[in-house]
């Protein structure tokens, strides 16, 4: 058999029999020629030459020499390492540090970014958002008509479906006749096209047809998930065709997904059709997030340039509900998270900082290294080793030390991925998908690699640099020949300073940030304080009722407004409760955007319209956020009163509506006159009537992430239209409750549950928590991208100072004999301690300055993130910089103490 | 000890006088030697050192293969012969070369006369 070519090589041993045998021949003809015996043998010794050199030379090109000599190569590599621990373990714990934090966030950025989503061909999926047509980057879901028109024109896409968050997606599960109390649990309503576009099938059953899916009428079905198929129906099999009491009406099941489906976040438990109104149809206001499947082959770039001429047309031919609306085709794993991409790849960034600080301080160790070595070297060049052999080995060499690096990374980064877990917003995207899976260990793999190489390469530029006479003569002497090296390692402690600069720079703004949320006053007093949820389902609470400027109207029943007040009266009762109050929109929790409404002040002309809101609808450009509360809401909130009455209980729908506003407001709309008194109109329902101002209350934030205090307006629940507008109805069917308690609030969470029974049996507690715990959430994605930077800035600063310690070490060490000098000529300590630090201060001071800069050059993208202070906050900058040059001097310290003890007659003689 | 009337290979060609060595049967290395040095009439040193390199690259371009065998003398030696890409390599190669010596035979014999 003959093998084939590649493999056609001989092993060292082989070729050494085949040698040896030459050489025997030789010595025979040599002696038939009558030589004597060692003369046969020398003379044949002497025709072949160098034999190892023939060896080598017979085997260049051969793979498994190649292989041989890096092999070889690596265990002297592995030797040298076992030779210098003290140099191994700064080596090691430099790489795994900055390995380490690559392989946390490629982790993260992998499960989010690089895992395909879990769908048939995923890459096809794609969300079509609506965007203003003067700002294509700010992307918002759409409205029903946008949907409709993309549905039934796009041609680019197999099935376009949809999802919004309506209301009736807020699902409460009656209370079982078995005593099982009502339940509130989360669904999702959505389009039938679009479990089709999604390509999911069911585990049982089926999924909706479009002609249960109808506006205004819907049929009552659901699909549920596998996780309520097992919690609330114990797995029964027979579960399709049964209904049960969801939102108060009787729900027939007719599916149940499969156990891996979670699209909409683990905690959604069922799927209802859209729950389309004709008014939503006809409003522009949107909420609603197209998803569609692209047809084979079709590029996102196409189905682009067609949702565009789409929308053209739309915005042509119905200005009134898409003038200034276009579209924005997105890949769904892009959309999906969009908000974690930017942090993500900073955190990358950052990291590969880390890891490039490790990379320089290995590259020095080794530069330092290289110096004892150049007599080695030397003597391999001078027998014949070619410069890229050299390379090799040293990239051989350094490539021991990658591993075990990349070794201890991988461990780091998986105790590392534990702690993130523990501590990660729930809320993270596939969180319990994040591991450390191939493609994770493959980026490690290709770190360690480049690594290796990258620090391998400085000390070889060095070396290959080589004089060789020089060195061979110099052997072992440390004289003057260090200056180039020298000047290499000042560089590489300059980049580090510079990297670690930019870094701590960034990681100090989030950190100064976050203690800023921190700190900033919420306005009221949040120890103490319940909240839950108190909400009926939309059918049973309001029916639509005409249109008001493009937004559906809607008739509200009185009903669920009577039910709050029975259910605060009742509060009230439970012992352990010292006040109970309700609000419409979470209480410091409505996040960025909270119901805001346009308004009039009495006397006073109207606002210019504001037409730059073209997103959403023409506005008049004085809006304040709209609360709805009860009696005693400031009161419960520790809200102060700062001038005027708190509403009563005679603040009713007969009674002269009323109004409470903020101070915020007061000072704007009202700064030289007293606001009490004063009439405005709210301009959110044709229906309302002037409000006369009774109060002024002190600001409260509406998230802590709150970056401007806006205007704010508190009417009695009691006191609202009859009539209300658009999707905000939402705001009428429910009330979040605050309780202020005496002991610990959960403590009465179960006596509170009771009582809201036996008020409203069909509606739960939703959501009972602390209102500090809401607080906490709203900061917990901050703190942990606030953790994880200045983790990785300390480990920069920390890897930043061994940098500087090692090079004044090494630095004090070789000047030893020329300190020696200058002191036994009368110089003093001072005199030696001022000369080294000149020479520290501009290491420093340039790596530094290039810090600042590139800071100030890179910060800007994390500007989104920061709060209550800029880019270039100069309180930071300082701060980081003050710090830094500390650590740079107590790095310095050290050697330097070093070299001002030098005995002058010990460092003459000092070799 | 560089002797006048020996002449250092040219550079290449020891692997053509290798294959043409091994057209007449197969040969270990030492034999190939031996029979370049006999044939031309010991003008043509050999370098026992660069000799196996040369072996090697020309078995692993395919031209010659190779395998263990014994010598006259009872000796376990490496045999090589000529694969048949080798033979046609070695026509191809013989061809040039007869042209190249024509050639620069060419260009030196009107230099002489005008000497």
């Amino acid at each position: 058999m003959r093998l084939p070519r590649w493999l056609r090589w001989r092993t060292e041993r082989e070729l050494d029999e085949e040698i040896q045998s030459h050489l025997e021949i030789e010595i025979q003809a040599n002696l038939a020629r009558g030589l004597s015996p060692d003369e046969a043998r020398y003379a044949a010794l002497r025709r072949l030459g160098n034999r190892t050199y023939v060896k080598e030379s017979a085997r260049e090109g051969d793979p498994l020499f190649s292989i041989e000599t890096f092999a070889r190569d690596v265990l002297y590599g592995v030797r040298n390492l076992r030779r210098n621990p003290g140099f191994t373990v700064a080596a090691v714990v430099s790489l795994a540090l900055g390995i380490g934090a690559n392989t946390l966030i490629f982790s993260l950025l992998d499960s989010t970014f690089l895992k395909p989503l879990a769908f048939p061909d995923p890459d096809r999926l794609a969300v079509i958002w609506t965007v203003p047509v003067e700002n294509p980057d700010q992307p918002s879901t759409a409205s029903i008509s946008t949907y409709f028109a993309f549905r039934d024109r796009a041609t680019s896409f197999e099935s376009v479906g949809a999802y919004n968050g309506a209301a009736c997606g807020v699902g409460t599960l009656g209370a079982e006749q078995d005593g099982a109390p009502a339940e509130r649990i989360l669904g999702q309503t959505l389009s039938p096209s679009l479990f089709r576009s999604l390509g999911v099938k069911p585990l049982m059953g089926r999924t909706f047809d479009d002609d249960e899916d109808q506006v205004d009428n819907v049929a009552p079905v659901v699909v549920i998930s596998h996780g309520m198929w097992q919690r609330r129906f114990a797995g029964d099999p027979a579960i399709v065709g049964k209904t049960f009491n969801l939102n108060r009406a009787n729900t027939t099941v007719i599916g149940v997904m499969p156990a891996d489906f979670t699209f909409f976040g683990d905690r959604v438990e069922f799927f209802l059709p859209l729950c389309l109104t004709g008014t939503q149809v006809l409003s522009r206001v949107g909420g609603n997030t197209i998803v569609g499947r692209l047809k084979p082959g079709v590029s996102t770039k196409t189905a682009q340039a067609e949702v565009d001429a789409i929308s053209a047309q739309l915005a042509a031919g119905d200005p009134e509900r898409h003038r200034g609306l276009g579209a924005r085709v997105e890949t769904l794993q892009q959309a999906a998270y969009r908000d974690y991409r930017s942090p993500l790849l900073i955190l990358q960034g950052a990291v590969a900082f880390v890891l490039l600080i490790g990379c320089a301080n290995v590259a020095g160790l080794l530069l330092a290294r290289a110096a004892s070595r150049r007599t080695e070297v030397a003597v391999r060049a001078a027998l014949g080793a070619g410069r890229q052999r050299i390379v090799r080995q040293l990239v051989a060499e350094s490539l021991p030390l990658s591993i075990l690096g990349g070794v201890l990374g991988l461990i780091l980064s998986w105790g590392g991925l534990k702690l993130f877990l523990m501590f990660a917003p729930a809320n993270f995207p596939r969180l319990h998908e994040v591991s450390l899976n191939l493609r994770v260990l493959g980026f490690t793999g290709l770190v360690v690699m480049l690594t290796s190489v990258v620090f391998a390469v400085v000390p070889a530029i060095q070396t290959s640099k080589l004089d060789l006479l020089h060195s061979l003569r110099e052997s072992g002497r440390s004289g003057t020949d260090g200056i180039a090296r020298q000047r290499l390692r000042r560089a590489l402690v300059t980049g580090q300073i510079a990297l670690a600069t930019m870094l701590l720079i960034g990681a100090g703004l989030m950190i100064n940030s976050f203690i800023h949320v921190q700190r900033h006053d919420v306005g009221a007093d949040p120890k103490n304080l319940l909240t839950f949820d108190f909400r009926w389902p939309i059918s049973e609470a309001a029916k639509p009722a005409g249109k008001y400027r493009g937004v559906g109207l809607w008739d509200i029943s009185p009903r669920p407004a009577q039910t709050f007040d029975r259910v605060a009266e009742r509060l009230r009762s439970v012992p352990g409760i010292i006040s109970a109050a309700a609000v419409s929109m979470s209480p410091l929790n409505s996040g960025s955007f909270p119901l805001s409404t346009a308004f009039f002040i009495e006397g006073r002309p109207a606002p210019a319209p504001n037409t730059a809101a073209a997103g959403g609808f023409q506005q008049p450009d004085q809006t304040a956020s709209y609360f709805a509360v009860t009696p005693n809401f400031f009161a419960t909130m520790k809200i102060p009163l700062l001038r005027g009455r708190d509403f009563n209980d005679r603040d009713t729908t007969g009674a002269p509506p009323v109004i409470i506003i903020s101070q915020t407001m007061a000072r704007q709309f009202f700064p030289k006159e007293n606001p009490i008194g004063q009439r405005v109109t709210l301009d959110l329902v044709p229906d309302e009537r002037p409000r006369e101002i009774i109060a002024v209350v002190g600001d409260t934030v509406t998230t802590r992430l709150e970056r401007e205090q806006a205007p704010a307006v508190y009417v009695p629940h009691l006191q609202q239209t009859a009539r209300f507008t658009g999707p905000w109805m939402y705001f009428r069917t429910g009330m979040y409750f605050v309780l202020r308690t005496s002991g610990e609030p959960m403590s009465v969470a179960q006596a509170i549950k009771q009582a809201v029974a036996e008020i409203d049996p069909a509606t739960p507690a939703a959501d009972l928590r602390p209102l500090e715990q809401s607080l906490d959430d709203q900061v917990r994605n901050m703190r942990i991208y606030m953790l994880l930077l200045g983790i990785f800035g300390a480990a920069a600063v920390i890897l930043a100072a061994t940098g500087i310690y090692g090079v004044m070490a090494y630095s004090v060490a070789e000047r030893t004999r020329d300190i020696g000098i200058r002191m036994a000529l009368g110089a003093r300590s001072s005199d030696v301690l001022k000369m080294i630090f000149s020479q520290v201060g501009r290491l420093i001071g340039v790596g530094m300055a290039i810090g600042v800069a590139g800071a100030v050059a890179l910060t800007g993208l994390i500007k989104s993130a920061l709060y209550g202070i800029t880019a270039t906050d100069p309180v930071t900058y300082a701060g980081v910089s003050l710090l830094l040059v500390l650590v740079a001097l107590i790095a310095c310290a050290i050697p330097t103490r070093r070299a001002v003890r030098v005995d002058p007659t010990i460092a003459l003689r000092y070799e | 000890m560089p002797d006048p009337d020996r002449i250092q290979l040219l550079q290449g060609t020891l692997d053509l006088l290798v294959l043409q060595t091994l057209v007449f049967g197969p040969q270990h290395g030492h034999g190939i030697a031996t029979a370049i040095q006999r044939t031309s009439e010991d003008v043509l040193l050999v370098d026992h050192g660069s000799l196996y390199p040369a072996l090697q690259r020309l078995e692993r371009a395919g031209l010659i293969s190779s395998d263990w065998g014994t010598s006259d003398n009872n000796r376990k030696a490496r045999f090589y012969k000529l694969t048949r890409t080798g033979r046609a390599r070695l026509t191809a190669e013989t061809g040039k070369w007869e042209k190249m010596v024509r050639a620069v035979s060419q260009v030196l014999k009107p230099g002489k006369q005008e000497v």
